[in-house]
């Protein structure tokens, strides 16, 4: 197993950020949630500034988990993020899941590397030779997977795998949080927990056959698929925890 | 601004559905291309099929869409390249393609029938627009789940492009992307498991029926004039799995609208300028 690794923690506090910058297994942080950084942060997107710009300065590297919908709402506030990183001068990377974006880092920030994430996909979990060359075309350094074959794959297009153990899976409805939509407020204190959790302290909540639609937030990846990653030489392991 | 049409675009799962959605007033009519599709293999065409659908819908002056939107691995890749390439000889009007990677190769031999990004393919900003017409893609389906002010956003970006919208579809209840359900296997019966009926059981006693997971069909075709005036210029109608009863009514409400709007578009001009262009007053994008 590699020793060293990136981590995602579900939220952050500057507790958690400061014992993470001085741990000597981690790698790199991800910071960003890919739909609501009110959920990652309790300060929202001000507070992710604020980490990020702490995780920059230190010596560990910087991921920023771009948006899963970057759009017109959004595209200011993601390319000052980025803005950000990239005046650090040094390398750093950002998970993205559309070349839209990607396309706005090859152009504008030279310091850094895209990743193509996990969520970016639309229904199909499937990917075609095709689209690996053309993620090589487009500068991608690498991909987010939970997949042990996928990751064997990745390397052999020259991507680096960024092997995940744990398969991101989000309770939405479209592309509002399921708490908002069942509550209209985001709740700090019933936000991240799962369906069921919520369904345990809250009877009132409505739920979907039995809570399986939207299911828990991580799904763990195999624990063989990791073992293989030592085959990879150059795979990265991406630990994201859970409270 | 110019006005960039209005084409109602129908599905097609069977040969005997095309004359009658021609006879509704289809403008234009997709089918799937069997074992590539993001549909099941009972409602998609062969490459035989389709030159004779050809040759009904060229002859009656409407235009043919072929979606190979499925993502396809190894070395069916190469065998879809060569079907490709058949249906672009053909007169095929439109290749639907949801890979980029796929686009980017077709883009590289295909001579005659246009590219059209499928709306699996996601794209929600205008720089995804901006490469994929580099690509050579001529027409970009918008994701169903993009905001009005979104949609409006890309258009003004890149006026230069063709935008498609599902005027009357599904919209998933998760995310496009998240979906956890099973949603569909080529060769079985084709399952979308949040449109399903279900019950509720509590120790193996019915409690009565579930709430429905997924939403029910989004329907534009009221107000279209808002999405013409954005300069979407296609309408398409989902569901070539469906009843075809169904579909054909869906066609017949988005051909109506059409009529309803394009006559009031004569009537008052500026009803085009409901939504404000960054180049109104001159200014820069």
């Amino acid at each position: 197993m590699m020793d060293k690794y990136f981590v995602a923690y579900e939220s952050y506090d500057a507790k958690i950020l400061e014992s993470l910058c001085g741990d000597g297994d981690v790698k790199g942080i991800i910071l960003g949630d890919a739909l609501c950084n009110k959920r990652m942060f309790r300060g929202g997107i001000s507070e992710l500034v604020l980490m990020m710009n702490r995780v920059l300065s230190s010596e560990k590297t910087a991921i920023y988990q771009a948006p899963l919908y970057v759009t017109s709402r959004n595209r200011d506030e993601v390319a000052s993020i980025l803005g950000m990183m990239d005046g650090y001068k040094k390398e750093s990377f950002v998970i993205v899941q559309d070349f839209g974006t990607a396309e706005l880092i090859s152009r504008e920030f030279k310091n850094l590397r895209t990743v193509w994430g996990q969520l970016g996909r639309v229904r199909e979990l499937r990917f075609s030779d095709e689209f690996l060359k053309f993620l090589c075309k487009r500068n991608f350094c690498g991909m987010e997977t939970g997949d042990g074959a996928l990751a064997k794959r990745l390397a052999g297009f020259g991507l680096v795998p960024f092997f995940s153990d744990a398969v991101i899976g989000y309770q939405t409805v479209g592309r509002v949080c399921y708490l908002e939509y069942e509550t209209g407020r985001c709740d700090p204190l019933l936000c991240r927990k799962g369906c069921y959790s919520l369904r345990e302290e809250n009877g009132e909540y409505e739920m979907t056959v039995d809570g399986f639609m939207l299911g828990k937030k991580y799904r763990r990846a195999q624990p063989y698929d990791t073992e293989e990653l030592c085959d990879i030489p150059s795979a990265e392991l991406i630990r994201r925890i859970q409270e | 601004m110019s006005f960039g049409g209005c084409e109602v675009l129908a599905p097609a799962g069977r040969m005997s559905d095309i004359a009658p959605l021609l006879e509704v007033g289809a403008d234009a009519i997709y089918v799937g291309l069997s074992g590539y599709s993001a549909r099941p293999e009972s409602s998609d065409f062969s490459v035989g099929e389709i030159e004779e659908a050809l040759g009904i819908i060229h002859g009656a002056g409407k235009k043919l869409f072929v979606a190979v939107n499925a993502n396809v691995e190894g070395e069916r890749i190469d065998e879809l390249c060569e079907l490709i390439k058949k249906l672009d000889k053909m007169g095929a009007d439109a290749i639907i393609i949801a890979d980029y990677g796929l686009i980017y190769r077709v883009s590289e031999f295909i001579e005659n029938a246009e590219l059209h990004a499928s709306t699996l393919s996601g794209t929600y900003n205008a720089e995804d627009v901006r490469l994929l017409c580099d690509m050579g893609v001529r027409r970009i389906i918008l994701s169903s789940d993009l905001y009005v002010d979104e949609i409006a956003d890309i258009i003004d970006r890149v006026p230069e492009a063709d935008y498609e919208i599902v005027a009357d579809g599904g919209i998933c209840f998760n995310s496009n992307r998240q979906c956890l359900l099973p949603h569909f296997g080529q060769k079985e019966c084709y399952n979308v498991y949040c449109q399903k009926e279900y019950e509720l059981l509590l120790s193996g006693k019915s409690l009565g029926r579930a709430k429905r997971i997924g939403n029910y069909p989004g329907k534009l075709h009221r107000t279209m004039g808002i999405y013409l005036g954005m300069g979407i210029s296609s309408f398409k109608i989902e569901g070539r799995t469906n009843d075809f009863g169904y579909i054909l009514q869906r066609v017949k409400d988005v051909v109506s609208s059409k009529k309803f709007f394009l006559e009031h578009l004569r009537e008052i001009p500026g009803m085009m300028h409901y939504i404000r262009r960054s180049n109104w007053y001159g200014e820069r994008r």
